[in-house]
């Protein structure tokens, strides 16, 4: 895998990724949270999700999941949940993280995910591997990858 | 009346455990050696650290933001506030001062929520098989399961750890470089039984078959155990009520 190709890859697999029946979205970075939270300061915080709810990222729903607003501060240019482009300076998204340590060997993929509530994590988090291995499949059939899946919060 | 030794909204106490990565090393320590300037190679290369590392520095670049921020919106309120005193404006610096506390009180309880989700999520736990590399968090994985104990009436749920099963430190065995981690994990759930219980340990062991029902049914864990600890009892609601689950 070249690095010109990675930036597809991460907007393939970020778009794999959020297909999977029972993901909400990919988790976001706590910079994007913030910015979430100072836009409500000026409301009530008034969510489902905010009593006990340590892990859950409900209330950061909007923002985390559509995303399409331009970059601010540190995350700079990149696709809808602040995608990662090597090279540009911009930080990669915080849900999906793409390395390959000593720059040989099979490649690491770090997926985490907020699920909708209902759904039974074991089989969401191997749906969101399968998505994943099929993707690679699909774009670098002859790369390997470590996957690891990893559910942070619940909406 | 229900008497009750906890205020309703009581967090339960607690002290969680320092949360250990993927790779093994303590996440404190990988948060010590980047403000303290000391690298390793394993650190350099380890996923697991470098993302720990990103979103600490992602916290600090934020909250440095949110710093300027309010102190510039702090200097403009000061300097509106000076221009409106001693005229009839003294009355509008006074509701522009309150409100501007109370939307500086809301930020700070969203931001410190925030904070506490985002560094304290408590441990990944494993999901499915040994190299299937599945994890859910602690945090996440304890609301189904005491929501499940609260479903047994008069219950209510309090401190919920899961650990992974049989492991005091990082697992040594490795297949392929990676560390073989455990499987199965253990549940203590501490409970405010209902007073007037009659046989604790049986109202115990039904709020376990809840507890273990939900752990397969709404999560996929692979629970080897559940503690049940009652450290309080309260007077029952009135009869028909279920728990104060939610």
């Amino acid at each position: 895998m070249t690095q010109p190709q990675l930036p597809a890859l991460t907007e393939a697999l970020t778009a794999a990724v959020r297909g999977v029946p029972g993901v909400a979205f990919l988790k976001p970075g706590i910079a994007r949270s913030l910015r979430t939270a100072l836009r409500r300061a000026d409301r009530p915080a008034v969510s489902a999700g905010s009593a006990g709810s340590a892990g859950s990222a409900g209330q950061d729903v909007p923002d985390a999941h559509h995303g399409r607003h331009t970059q601010e501060g540190s995350a700079g240019p990149g696709g809808p949940d602040g995608s990662h482009h090597p090279g540009d300076g911009a930080p990669p998204p915080a849900g999906l993280r793409i390395s390959r340590p000593g720059g040989t060997g099979p490649w690491t993929i770090d997926v985490r995910i907020v699920t909708r509530a209902g759904t039974r994590a074991l089989d969401i988090t191997r749906a969101t591997r399968g998505a994943v291995e099929a993707c690679l499949a699909t774009h670098f059939p002859t790369e390997t990858a470590h996957i690891t899946v990893t559910i942070t919060g619940t909406v | 009346m229900t008497t009750r030794i906890h205020p309703p909204d009581a967090p339960p106490p607690h002290e969680p455990d320092d949360e250990r990565l993927p790779c093994g090393r303590l996440l404190s320590q990988v948060w010590t050696d980047w403000e303290e300037g000391v690298t390793d190679a394993h650190r350099q290369r380890c996923p697991h650290c470098r993302a720990a590392v990103a979103d600490l520095e992602q916290l600090e670049t934020a909250v440095r933001a949110l710093r300027d921020g309010a102190a510039d919106g702090a200097a403009g309120a000061d300097a509106a506030d000076g221009a409106a005193a001693g005229g009839p404006g003294e009355a509008g610096a006074g509701s522009t001062a309150s409100r501007d506390a109370d939307i500086a009180a809301r930020l700070t309880g969203r931001v410190m929520d925030l904070v506490r989700r985002e560094l304290r999520p408590g441990r990944p736990l494993p999901l499915g098989e040994a190299g299937e590399d599945l994890w859910i968090m602690e945090s996440v994985a304890a609301r189904p399961l005491r929501a499940a104990a609260e479903e047994v009436p008069g219950v209510r749920a309090g401190s919920c750890r899961i650990a992974p099963a049989g492991t005091a430190g990082p697992a040594q065995v490795t297949v392929a470089g990676r560390p073989v981690r455990p499987t199965r994990v253990t549940v203590r759930l501490e409970i405010h039984a209902p007073l007037a219980t009659p046989d604790l340990p049986r109202l115990a062991e039904r709020v376990r078959r809840h507890v273990q029902a939900a752990a397969d049914r709404h999560l996929g864990l692979d629970v080897a155990g559940v503690d049940i600890l009652v450290t309080d009892l309260i007077d029952e609601p009135d009869s028909g009520e279920k728990g104060h689950g939610r």
